[in-house]
């Protein structure tokens, strides 16, 4: 398994982990429970799985893994592009006669656009890689 | 990323040269083991920059290790 598939499998963790808390602790403390969304800042940890061992002639990166990773990049912002303008288009919509949107927005959209980003990079990414490491392995 | 018309030789050329390993062939031309496997399943065409790295890692040229499938570019385009 290449390290950018290790760190794609952890960022899914991550993801649902902080998916799963927040909805978990939500029918006990409401909406503060949307702070658990903050779990997701463990995903700044990804660069640590490039780090080579000392001495080490393994490459960690090459053009086929920048490939991988641009394509997942592309797909992943146009889709969360489309979703983040659709849900902030959505709340002016429900909310202009107000004036204001709720504060507890914010944090939802913010982690929410995020979230969707790295789930749909990181399922993108795993599946290039599939097959991978089963075949032609000598 | 994944190509009908390149055929390549480099899982005949690793067990001629010794048997050479993919990872031993990955850290000689700067690629990850995943790519060698990738290229020898033909799911993935490599820059002219790293096919001529697995050339030279054969000591052949190109040509020797990849081969352009005119019969397949056909069809490809009659599809």
């Amino acid at each position: 398994m290449s390290r950018q598939q290790t760190r794609a499998r952890f960022n899914l963790a991550v993801c649902l982990t902080a998916v799963v808390l927040t909805l978990g602790l939500y029918p006990f403390v409401g909406s503060p429970a949307v702070g658990a969304l903050g779990l997701m800042g463990l995903l700044g940890l990804g660069p640590l799985f490039f780090r080579s061992r000392p001495g080490s002639q393994e490459v960690l990166w090459d053009e086929r893994e920048r490939e991988i990773q641009l394509r997942a990049s592309i797909i992943s912002y146009s889709i969360f592009w489309v979703v983040f303008v659709a849900a902030n288009m959505t709340l002016w919509a429900v909310y202009r006669k107000d004036g204001a949107v709720p504060v507890i927005f914010l944090p939802i959209i913010v982690f929410g656009g995020w979230l969707l980003f790295t789930v749909i990079q990181s399922i993108i990414t795993l599946t290039q890689y599939r097959g991978g490491d089963q075949d032609g392995a000598a | 990323m994944v190509p009908h018309n390149i055929r390549n030789c480099i899982r005949r050329l690793r067990f001629d040269q010794g048997e050479m390993t993919q990872q031993a062939l990955a850290e000689r031309i700067g690629a990850t083991r995943q790519t060698i496997i990738a290229l020898e399943a033909g799911r993935y065409a490599p820059s002219l920059n790293l096919a001529f790295r697995i050339a030279r890692a054969f000591d052949v040229g190109v040509e020797d290790v990849f081969q352009f499938d005119d019969e397949a570019e056909t069809n490809d385009r009659e599809a």
